[in-house]
């Protein structure tokens, strides 16, 4: 049984509970926006968790769900807990939905089956450049990172590798820019220190690892961040590519090594074919390159979800 | 921060620590009297915070760093041999009066920044950092069981409930309002009908705690639980963790793992000096080393 966690309309989510329902796969969708009407027990007894949800009017032991795909956003983002007019919402709702919330993300952490993915695992994307640390030793190549609050070490930097590009260095998203050498903004750095990196050349490719299975997308856009290739004026095509067979190992390596079993990794080959890393995403948003490319992710997601061989 | 022949003629040992950490103090001050007082260098989280200059290089090539304090000198000299890390929440202070989503984007990114600096600033680091904490792994309470049961000590039994009213609770359960980040606001007082919290099975009064320093335990420790605690504290990747235990019948050993923490307050001597010893070993295999 898996069990779906999140706002059942968010893309991602829609689309792994659409091909669970299309592969005949039995779930349970745990809608967060409806958290007020669910319950949770949690017991760690001498030989492990065990406990119950209360869901759609029914008790479920948290031992039948053997694969679960949580994508939370923080509770108190939820409309449910934002004040209403000039009504703020009842403290004690509020505390109960942290409550539950943190229990939920506790039972994540140690429950045994297969869990897309466990919230501890998820936080080595909260430093870009800790997480770049573990990416060079799993031997790929990183671009030149400078995270300083010196603005003519940003000018040192820009000389150094002709083209840099500047973009937040926590989890936070963050616009990827150029940076240009007339910004008259700099020196605002000294009050924060800003992360810098040379810019890499090249083609990106977004590879999905799901379990064992590796899906590499290939983006073809002018825009600095292909996210924002139409807002930047560019326009963005993908395709199915395949990767070299080492790069595909240290994409499965890197998911393994960071505590993931579902990663987005963002690559990029340069025209002399050497392949870059930037960064893992813990939770990707793989929809948009499914529904560009029709690659099944989602369905290998299901499948590994429902202990099947990816 | 680069090793070998950046360093001086002694090695150097720096301190990262809120003013007020008591077991900071203690061994700083052990340190001062064993090595002298330039041997020793003590800075806060907002002075990091607030450095002149932060140059902070990651690469295929590795990991290099330069921060320049206020004074215009380098951090511990551009090359301690060990850093004792209590790092603890850092919010920086020129950010103090700004907008909240521009205070929380501070925070993040500067914690960002020190999570990667301290797991690489060119010495050994004590407790290494984690991305969970600064200053070492901190998990919530039902990962530590978890943890501590995986390195085979007993665990007292933990429920959680999200309501007593569809999830009792056995009557004698204690309420652990200490497990969870939230609780259920007060009510005058008395208890609701129906509530969520944490509980644990009743405990006896006897508690020890058992300090792990570099891989040891203290001997006077029970026996049954040293391997144990060196297998959680192995587990949880700290050089530094206090383990609390709870006498329990129910227990082969005799105890039962209540909790652990890997910034603990430290005040008794013994310990501090377990704590400065293991700093002297790391700090001198490193600087006759020489290279990382």
């Amino acid at each position: 049984m898996i069990l779906f966690f999140g706002i059942p309309s968010e893309r991602p989510l829609a689309l792994a509970i659409e091909r669970a329902e299309r592969q005949n796969v039995p779930h349970a969708v745990l809608n967060q926006r409806e958290i007020d009407f669910w319950d949770l027990s949690l017991t760690l007894g001498r030989t492990g968790p065990t406990g119950l949800l209360w869901l759609n009017e029914r008790e479920w032991p948290l031992s039948g769900f053997t694969g679960v795909y949580a994508r939370p956003i923080d509770p108190m983002t939820l409309p449910e807990n934002r004040s209403r007019r000039s009504a703020p919402r009842d403290p004690h709702a509020r505390s109960r939905t942290a409550f539950v919330s943190e229990l939920f993300n506790d039972w994540l952490d140690i429950a045994p089956g297969r869990i897309v993915n466990r919230p501890s695992a998820m936080l080595s994307n909260a430093s870009k450049p800790f997480q770049a640390q573990m990416i060079v030793g799993e031997g790929f190549l990183t671009p030149p990172t400078l995270i300083t609050n010196d603005p003519q070490r940003v000018r040192d930097f820009h000389g150094e590798h002709g083209r840099i590009i500047y973009k937040s260095c926590s989890s936070i998203r963050s616009i990827v820019q150029e940076w240009n050498p007339d910004d008259p903004h700099i020196d605002r750095i000294r009050q924060l220190p800003t992360q810098f990196q040379a810019f890499v050349p090249g083609v990106n490719v977004r590879v999905h690892v799901v379990g064992g299975t590796v899906i590499p997308t290939e983006i073809a856009s002018s825009a600095t961040d292909y996210r924002y290739s139409r807002r930047q004026g560019s326009d963005i095509e993908m395709r199915n590519t395949r990767l070299p067979a080492d790069i595909e190992e240290k994409c499965r390596r890197l998911t393994i090594l960071l505590g993931l079993t579902f990663s987005g990794i963002d690559l990029k080959r340069t025209p002399e074919g050497e392949w870059y890393c930037f960064e893992v995403n813990p939770s990707p948003g793989y929809s948009y390159f499914e529904e560009q490319t029709g690659q099944e992710i989602a369905n290998t997601l299901v499948r590994h979800l429902a202990g099947g061989t990816t | 921060m680069q090793a070998g022949a950046a360093h001086g003629s002694a090695a150097r040992y720096l301190v990262l620590a809120h003013p007020a950490d008591q077991t900071a103090s203690a061994v700083a001050s052990a340190l001062r009297q064993r090595h002298g007082a330039s041997a020793v260098e003590w800075r806060s989280p907002e002075e990091l915070v607030c450095a002149a200059q932060w140059d902070h290089r990651v690469s295929a090539a590795g990991v290099k760093t330069e921060i320049r304090m206020g004074d215009g000198s380098f951090l511990a000299g551009n090359a301690p041999s060990v850093v004792f890390n209590r790092t603890g929440f850092v919010d920086p202070p020129q950010f103090i009066s700004a907008a909240t989503a521009d205070r929380d984007y501070a925070r993040m990114e500067m914690f960002a920044l020190l999570l990667s600096w301290l797991a690489n600033p060119g010495c050994p680091v004590i407790n290494r950092p984690a991305p969970n904490a600064l200053a070492g792994s901190a998990y919530r309470p039902p990962m530590w069981h978890r943890l501590a049961q995986i390195a085979g000590l007993t665990t007292v039994s933990l429920v959680a409930t999200s309501s007593t009213r569809r999830f009792p609770v056995d009557r004698t359960a204690a309420r652990r309002a200490d497990i969870s980040y939230t609780v259920a606001p007060d009510t005058d007082g008395q208890p609701r009908p129906n509530d969520f919290a944490w509980f644990s099975e009743p405990v006896g009064a006897e508690r020890a705690s058992i300090l792990t320093v570099g891989g040891r335990v203290p001997e006077e420790a029970p026996a049954a639980l040293a391997e144990p605690c060196r297998r959680l504290a192995q587990l949880a990747d700290t050089d530094i963790l206090r383990i609390d235990v709870v006498a329990s019948a129910d227990s082969p050993s005799g105890w039962a793992f209540t909790g652990a923490d890997s910034c603990p307050e430290v005040t008794e001597p013994r310990s501090i000096l377990r704590i400065v010893d293991l700093l002297e070993t790391v700090a001198t295999n490193f600087f006759i080393a020489g290279a990382p």
